[in-house]
Order: C-alpha cells, then sequence, then structure tokens
C-alpha cells in the first residue's frame, strides 16, 4: 500500500510539469502573448509613457525573458526543491536543496497569488463542504428509493425529474433563481448575492428576539445567504449521481449474493443497507473524484451569478485579463487537488471493497 | 465482516462532525467578538487622544474656533472666500436635512486592491477620493479649481514654478497634522523606483522637484511650460508622511489595503481591509472640513449586473449607474420602480466618444482614405442622429469633434457634418470613384472594388449593431463593409501594428483632454496612438502652442482652432458621446446633475424620517 500511494505520489510530478507546461505554451502562443494584459490595464496613456511602464512592468515580472527561461523561473518558484533567490535575471550558480514554495505574483492585481488564494479557497471550501455532503446524501437516499421500486410511479417521477435537473445548464437555473427567488416583483426570499448581509457585521451571532422581532443573527444570515448558491452547485450532482446509483443498485438487487443473502432468512433492510448498498457505492466513488476538482474550480458560473469571491471567480478573472502567473499557480493548486483526490479515491476503493488490493 | 461500518459507527462518525462544525463556529463567534472588542478599543484610544489634545490646548489658552468641522452657520467661512464645501454648507441648511444613514453602492465589478498608488482600477480610485485629498478640486459650477488642502497658489510668470500654502489646521484622520512635509513625501514616494506604480510616476514625470519652503508651503518645479501642469500638482493625493514611510516598498507593494488620508470619510482600521471583504468607510470626525451627512459608505460587489439590477430593485442598494440604455428604458416603464427612485441622464465630461478611424496609410502606401473628401463622403453617409436613437435609444449627442460638448475645448458654433448620401457620393465621383461595376460595387480609380474591413472589438452587442448599422448605410453609396469582429488582446495588437483599413472604438475624455496623443503627427511612430498615420501640419502646430500655452482664454482660442481643423479633415468619424444612465433611491435628497456629472455625495442627505440604517 506505502509503495503504491509513494509512487503515485511520485508520479504526480510529471502529470503536473506537463499540464503546466501545455497551459504555459497555449497562454504564450495567444494573440498579444502574456504582456497583452499589462498593454490592456494601462489604457488611456501616452504611447512613450505606455511603452515605459510595460518596460518596468515586464522586467519586473521576468517577462522580458526568453519564453522557456519563464517557464523555468515559474517551476522553479512554485517547487519546494529548487534554488533559492532567483531574481528575474537568475544565474544559475545559486544554492540549490529545500525552499519555500512561492507562487508568485499576479501581474494584474499586483498582490502575491498566495494571498489571493487564501482569500478565495476558503470561500469556495466553504460552498463545497456544504454541497458535496448534500449531493452524496440525496443521490444516496433518492437512488435506493428508486431502485427498491422499481417501476412505480415514484420512480418514474423522480427519474424524469432527475433528468430534467441534470439538463437543466447552471447559468440559466441560477439567473432565474436570481430573478424570481431574489426579486422584490416576485417572491424575495433569498439576498441577491453575497455571502453576508450589509449590517451584517452588527448581528449577535445566533438567532434571538429582541422585543418581540425576530432578529437573524449572523450565523443564520450567512446560511441563508449561502441557499441559492449550494442548490446551484449541487443539484445537476445529485441529480447525476442518483441515476447512477440507482442503477448500480438494481444491478446489485439483481446479483446471486442478494439472492442467497435473501435465501438465507435476512430482512428484506439488512440485504439492501448490507449488502447491495456497499457493493453499489464504488461507482459513486469513482465519479466522487471527479466531482470533487471541478466543484473547487467549476463553482465559476455560480460564483459570478451570485457575486461570491471564492477560486472560480478569480480565475475567471484572471483568464480574462490573461494574468499569466494566477492562472498558473492557481491550475497548479488546483491540479495538486485533482490528482490527490483521484489518489483518494483509489484508496477509497481498497477500503470499500476487500477484493481490491494495492500490494 | 469483522471491521463493519454500523449504527454505533455511524453515531460516533456524526458526533465527531457535529464536534469540529461547532468547534469552528466557536473560533469563529470569539474572532467575530475580537474584532468587536478591537474596534471599540481603537476607538476608546482615538477619544481619549482627541480629550488629551483638547484639554492641552485648553491649559494653554487656546481658544478653540466654534466653526471649524461643524458646519453650523456662519456667514464669514472658516474656510476663506473660496470656500471648497459651500455647497456641502448650503445643503446643511436646508430645512430637511439631518444627519445618520448609510449609503450603499454598487461596484459592477471587483476591487482588488485599495492601497493607493498600487491599484489601477476606476473603483478603488473613486473610493479612495473619499479617503485622501489632493490640493485643489474643480469648482462643480465652474470646472475652475478650487483650493481645498491648498488655501492659495501663485504661479511663476514663466509658468515653471507653482507655490501652494496649505490652510491651517490640517490632519489626517487619525490626528496627526498634515504639513509641507507630507506633501514633499507624497511625491517622493512617488518618484521611488522601488515602488510598484509606475502609471504615477510617468504622470507625474514632469515635475522636477517638490521643495518645503515653509512648515505649510511647498513649491513645484516644472522642466517647461505645460497647459496641464496646475492639474498634475492639484490633483496629487497628499499621503500621510508618518504611516505610509512605516512601511517598506516590498511591503507596501504587497498590501492591498493601506489606505489612511485626511478625507471627510475613512476605514475602520487603515490596514486591515482584504480584497473579497466588504468595503465599509465611516464618517471621519475628525475632518477638518465640512463633516459630511452620511455616516457610512457602503460598497457591494456584484458579479453580474442582472444581480446588481435586483439589487437595486430591492433597494439593497441605493445608487443604480451605469445602466445599458435598454435597462433605462425597461426600469423607466416599471412605475413602482419610478415611484420610489429618481433618474439622471447626463452628459458626463469624463465619459468619451465613439469613432470611426480611417487608416490613411496600407504597406506604406496611401489608402483610399488618405484623401479628405473620401473621408467627409464616409462622415456624410452616416445617419449619426439615427445611431443615437438607435443605439442609444437617444441618450447620446452626435459627437463632432473629441473635446465634450460639456467642456470649454468644445467651439459650439461648430455643427456636426449633415447626413446628406446625395452630397456624399457627389464628393466619392470627385475623388474619382465614379463608376461601378456589375456586381454593383463602387470601383476605387484603379479599378478595384470599394470593399473594405471595418474592425471592431468583440463581444460587446453594441458594437454588433453599431457595424450592421454603417454597413447598411455605405451599401447605399455601393461600398462594401466587411464586419471584422476581434478579441481584445488580437486587437490591441492590430492597433499597435497599424494592420487595419478602418476600426470603430471610444476614446475616453478629460475635463480639458490633450489630443495630441491622437492626432499628433508625430505619434505616428510605432505603437503611438495615431495609429491611422494622420497628418496636418497646421493642427500640428496648433496643438503644440496650445499644449505650451498656460493662459486659459489664449489656449482656448488654441483648441477652438484644433477643432475646426480637425471638423474640416475628418480623420474620423466622430458618431457620438453617449450619456451617463443612473438611478439613484428616493430616499437620498439633494441629488442634482451639474457640470460634472452628479454632485458629490457629500452633499447628498437623507431627511430623519426616511432614514434606514440607523447605526
Amino acid at each position: 500500500m506505502l509503495t503504491y500511494v509513494i509512487r503515485r505520489l511520485l508520479l504526480m510530478i510529471p502529470t503536473l510539469i506537463g499540464m503546466t507546461l501545455v497551459l504555459f505554451v497555449i497562454m504564450a502562443a495567444s494573440p498579444g502573448g502574456v504582456g497583452a494584459s499589462l498593454r490592456s490595464a494601462e489604457g488611456n496613456m501616452r504611447p512613450e509613457q505606455r511603452r515605459e511602464i510595460e518596460a518596468y512592468l515586464k522586467h519586473r515580472y521576468g517577462l522580458d525573458q526568453p519564453l522557456y527561461r519563464q517557464y523555468l523561473r515559474w517551476l522553479n518558484h512554485v517547487s519546494p526543491i529548487g534554488f533559492k533567490d532567483v531574481g528575474p535575471g537568475w544565474p544559475a550558480s545559486l544554492p540549490f536543496g529545500f525552499k519555500a514554495v512561492d507562487l508568485g505574483e499576479s501581474l494584474q492585481r499586483r498582490t502575491s497569488v498566495l494571498s489571493l488564494v487564501e482569500e478565495a479557497l476558503p470561500v469556495t471550501l466553504l460552498l463545497n463542504v456544504l454541497s458535496t455532503p448534500l449531493i452524496y446524501v440525496i443521490a444516496v437516499t433518492s437512488g435506493i428509493y428508486a431502485a427498491r421500486r422499481r417501476g412505480a410511479f415514484m420512480d418514474m417521477a423522480s427519474g424524469v425529474t432527475l433528468i430534467a435537473l441534470w439538463s437543466l445548464p447552471v447559468m440559466c437555473v441560477g439567473v432565474l433563481m436570481l430573478g424570481y427567488l431574489a426579486n422584490k416583483d416576485y417572491w424575495q426570499s433569498f439576498p441577491v448575492g453575497g455571502l453576508h448581509d450589509t449590517v451584517s457585521d452588527s448581528m449577535a451571532f445566533l438567532p434571538h428576539w429582541i422585543g418581540g422581532h425576530f432578529q437573524r443573527g449572523w450565523l443564520l444570515d450567512t446560511l441563508w445567504h449561502l441557499v441559492l448558491p449550494v442548490v446551484c452547485l449541487s443539484y445537476g450532482g445529485f441529480a447525476f449521481l442518483s441515476k447512477l446509483m440507482r442503477a448500480a443498485m438494481l444491478e446489485n438487487l439483481a446479483a446471486d449474493f442478494a439472492r442467497t443473502a435473501r435465501a438465507k432468512g435476512l430482512k428484506e433492510n439488512v440485504v439492501v443497507m448490507r449488502h447491495v448498498l456497499r457493493n453499489s457505492i464504488l461507482p459513486l466513488i469513482t465519479v466522487g473524484a471527479s466531482v470533487l476538482p471541478s466543484l473547487l474550480g467549476g463553482a465559476l458560473i455560480v460564483e459570478s451569478i451570485f457575486s461570491i469571491n471564492g477560486m472560480g471567480r478569480l480565475m475567471i478573472d484572471a483568464i480574462f485579463a490573461k494574468d499569466q502567473e494566477l492562472v498558473m499557480s492557481e491550475t497548479y493548486v488546483i491540479g495538486i487537488v485533482s490528482l490527490l483526490s483521484l489518489l483518494v479515491a483509489d484508496l477509497c476503493y481498497a477500503l470499500a471493497d476487500p477484493r481490491v488490493s494495492y500490494e | 465482516m469483522e471491521n463493519r461500518f454500523g449504527v454505533k459507527d455511524f453515531v460516533i462518525f456524526s458526533l465527531l462532525v457535529v464536534m469540529i462544525v461547532v468547534g469552528c463556529l466557536l473560533m469563529k463567534q470569539i474572532d467575530r467578538q475580537w474584532d468587536q472588542l478591537r474596534s471599540i478599543s481603537s476607538t476608546l484610544e482615538d477619544q481619549s487622544k482627541d480629550l488629551r489634545d483638547v484639554h492641552d490646548q485648553l491649559s494653554r489658552g487656546v481658544v478653540v474656533n466654534e466653526n471649524s468641522g461643524t458646519g453650523s452657520a456662519s456667514q464669514n467661512s472658516p474656510f476663506g472666500p473660496n470656500d471648497p464645501f459651500d455647497r456641502i454648507e448650503a445643503s446643511q441648511k436646508l430645512s430637511e436635512y439631518a444627519k445618520g444613514d448609510w449609503l450603499v453602492t454598487s461596484l459592477a465589478g471587483h476591487v482588488a486592491k485599495l492601497t493607493p498608488l498600487l491599484s489601477g482600477d476606476m473603483y478603488a480610485q473613486d473610493i479612495q477620493g473619499e479617503i485622501l485629498e489632493s490640493l485643489a478640486v474643480r469648482n462643480p459650477d465652474t470646472l475652475d479649481w478650487k483650493g481645498l488642502l491648498a488655501k492659495s497658489w501663485q504661479i511663476s510668470p514663466d509658468g515653471l514654478r507653482i507655490t501652494f500654502q496649505l490652510r491651517d489646521g490640517l490632519h489626517f484622520s487619525d490626528g496627526e497634522p498634515l504639513t509641507a512635509d507630507d506633501v514633499v513625501f507624497s511625491y517622493s514616494f512617488i518618484m521611488n523606483d522601488k515602488i510598484n506604480c509606475p502609471r504615477d510616476r510617468s504622470a507625474v514625470e514632469r515635475i522636477t522637484s517638490v521643495t518645503k519652503t515653509g512648515p505649510l508651503e511647498v513649491v513645484f518645479a516644472y522642466k517647461e511650460p505645460f497647459f496641464q501642469a496646475f492639474d498634475l500638482a492639484a490633483s496629487i493625493f497628499i499621503l500621510p508622511k508618518h504611516f505610509y514611510s512605516k512601511f517598506t516598498p516590498e511591503d507596501f507593494n504587497q498590501s492591498v489595503g493601506y489606505v489612511l488620508g485626511s478625507g471627510p470619510y475613512r476605514m475602520e482600521d487603515p490596514i486591515a481591509w482584504k480584497p473579497g471583504k466588504l468595503i465599509e468607510l465611516v464618517r471621519n470626525e475628525r475632518y477638518w472640513g465640512v463633516r459630511p451627512g452620511f455616516n457610512r459608505l457602503v460598497y457591494k460587489e456584484f458579479g453580474i449586473d442582472k444581480a446588481r439590477l435586483a439589487a437595486f430593485r430591492n433597494g439593497e442598494i441605493d445608487d443604480f449607474y451605469s445602466a445599458a440604455p435598454e435597462q433605462y428604458r425597461d426600469m423607466l416603464a416599471d412605475p413602482q420602480l419610478v415611484a420610489r427612485t429618481q433618474h439622471f441622464n447626463y452628459q458626463d465630461p469624463l465619459w468619451g466618444y465613439r469613432y470611426v478611424a480611417w487608416n490613411e496609410k496600407r504597406d506604406d502606401k496611401p489608402s483610399r482614405f488618405a484623401d479628405k473628401r473620401v473621408r467627409q463622403a464616409m462622415t456624410m453617409l452616416l445617419d449619426r442622429e439615427r445611431m443615437v436613437q438607435q443605439i442609444e435609444l437617444g441618450y447620446a449627442v452626435v459627437a463632432t469633434s473629441p473635446f465634450s460638448p460639456a467642456g470649454k475645448q468644445c467651439d459650439p458654433s461648430i455643427k456636426p457634418w449633415p447626413y446628406d448620401p446625395d452630397k456624399a457620393i457627389q464628393l466619392l465621383k470627385d475623388a474619382g470613384f465614379a463608376k461601378v461595376n456589375d456586381q454593383g460595387v463602387r470601383l476605387a480609380p484603379d479599378g478595384t472594388p470599394f470593399r473594405f474591413k471595418l474592425t471592431y472589438p468583440s463581444g460587446s452587442g453594441n458594437y454588433d449593431a453599431m457595424v450592421l448599422i454603417i454597413k447598411d448605410a455605405l451599401a447605399h453609396a455601393q461600398i462594401v463593409v466587411d464586419p471584422d469582429p476581434l478579441e481584445w488582446a488580437t486587437f490591441t495588437d492590430r492597433l499597435e501594428n497599424k494592420n487595419f483599413e478602418a476600426i470603430t472604438l471610444g476614446w475616453g475624455t478629460g475635463i480639458e483632454d490633450d489630443i495630441y496623443q491622437m492626432f499628433d503627427s508625430s505619434q505616428m511612430i510605432a505603437g503611438g496612438d495615431d495609429f491611422i498615420s494622420y497628418k496636418n501640419p497646421e493642427l500640428d502646430q496648433t496643438i503644440e502652442q496650445a499644449r505650451r500655452t498656460v493662459a486659459d482664454d489664449q489656449r482656448m482660442t488654441l483648441w477652438h482652432k484644433a477643432h475646426a481643423i480637425i471638423h474640416e479633415d475628418q480623420p474620423y468619424t466622430f458618431l457620438f458621446f453617449p450619456k451617463h444612465l443612473r438611478f439613484v433611491d428616493a430616499r437620498i435628497h439633494n441629488v442634482e446633475v451639474i457640470k460634472l456629472g452628479l454632485n458629490p455625495l457629500e452633499e447628498w442627505f437623507v431627511p430623519r424620517l426616511l432614514q434606514k440604517y440607523t447605526q
């Protein structure tokens, strides 16, 4: 097991290098090149001035170096092993060894990428911590329910609903929710965006009554703001996983071991919960590995619609501004998380199914 | 079988999760309490410092000026004859005036940095404008300069030296006095090569030095006479030396929210703001001038415009600016919304204009557009009034030049070229474009069909519609236009390399605009903004002369001359100046349109009975 994990971890290195290299080449080859973001940020200025500024920034961020050097410099920065103290014109005779990981500096925001990620990651994680369990709880229960009542009205109805949910684009649902559920002219039950109310700083922490008036409190206010984004983030996931769960359950319900279990006199509940469920959970684990990274980077649309400053919005802004360091380093972070979650999924396999072994 | 996950495991597992969640919430709660405690203790500290100062002054027998800062009625303003606060004082004398309430504004984007000099975006600059102050401001009625931190100034006859005298009793929001040292520091801070502010640095490069000649007197010296010399000095934000000199250049460059100044509002904590947090400014109770009405200014960020609009409809934000014409029309059609809001459409001198630029040189040879008659014909073929109606729904003014009709540079006697296709075709015939081939396409003098690509930035419905109208209009004169939408980076690349036939785009303007950048032939150089290779020696001379002229009247005459030349030459077809469309909550009183757009929010207020936020 340990050898397997180490091997997988070591394999991550070339994968990450390949991934970022492809990204770097694409960005460098795009029209205007990397410097385009610097240029468009400066706008209405005298040309000599603009050139001076561009030259200053290019030098500051090492964009005046040949492309391969730019990439190697970035790679050296983000790697935990490498040359220390490498400035824009790095000589190769510097001490080599373990060093701090430096995610670089955003060209457009002129701040370290690390601080940007530090701000954005907790927000995105909060969204995921709420939506991932929701996805799985709904998917597993509705999958079991539908499979046990195969062909009944409820099965058909849930099947149609889930397919419908699965086909609805998030962009569309988000805007519709905003237009109906957060609009005073219709049913204004939810806030328009953000994570907190304007006056949330002066709220008490927990809900309570003051002079007969109910006050939401900071905690409830935050949860209330999270309802629409979390619904948007999760409906597609549980629609898909429910169908997957139902299919797996049906297959296993008809399997020999289920019949044997029934034949030896076990109650139907025990058969389903102990034998069938455990065997049917495997596909969910496989898919789960791909759900987590896509939730991390993929809250992109939802975050934009509901004005939440998470990783998705950071990424989309960076891409539009061609902010090379930010795009690269964010991809690097998301890449590491994706690869790790794939590894965790593979390990969960072994946990859920004793037949799987990595020895 | 022995390691089966049973009910007992489930209960333990759930308990564990609940405990972790409760622990996290507890930490969050303590964090919030800590923040509150810190803000209370810093307020207390401020107050005791003020009390100490007052006590010291009293014990020294100083009479504290009764008028300063209160804005209470006094015929003799404490701020001298050129009082920068006269309009605010007038608003505070209105019978319904009351202090209090918040102004909640929206930001149609994301603010990444609030630290002055480092942030380039418009929103951050707006917010900084409430916290930081400069030596002088524009008088909203006359657009002339009025002293803010400076009470007076003298310009030397050669225009190379400007001496400013600061007001007495200025101080920053932390109570420290503002002196000539801070002005000198602000300049030298910008000029420090280690500070990552190339933009501001190159803007003030014409200033050679700023020297202190007295505790409240500074002298700005310049390389050469320049018409915007005063603007440069007057618009530098004065930064507190005692605060910003604490940080190393590296720390400062990495900072996101280090902002402290002398303005009417301040951040509750001058270093704590981080991107993604709500931006809240509180009234600077120590303000040296007239304290404004709102207790708090709140800026909310929105990811998409639909959300911003929904928030305004719900009354969550008070100010919906930059509405698109269709949005504005739809909002006006909603009687409920109109009843509880006020709406404005006005000419904003900073909003700029739209144009079509005709490239006069291709592959080092004069193009079809090199002939003035062809450019004039193009302008007369385009019905600009119709464009204003169809694209901007009437909320725009047809342009005659790059000068805003709201400013003094524009010669109001010059009228736009008429929409006259017949005359245009006659001009084209005179220029040699007389024949039309079998396919019905007009032929150039060299026998090739008159067909060209009109390049424009993609992704905006507005541009698409405009290009279609242009295509349609020119088809009547048997000219074929091929729309050529390009992604922004590619677009700017083409501009840099002058690789296009005609483009349509917009330029921003200023209160007094420098057109040297676009129309002086010296700017034909690679990467220059005269990307159409337009050259008129007479215009070059006029522009250069105007830029050297410091006296306003003489300069305006020269700008009027430049206006006439540009109008005759039509290097661009000037389309229109769009208007700013804006809704403001009816709760806010004393909002009005002035020459600069809407009056500053320091003049706005909410009558007592309408106040919504009580803190």
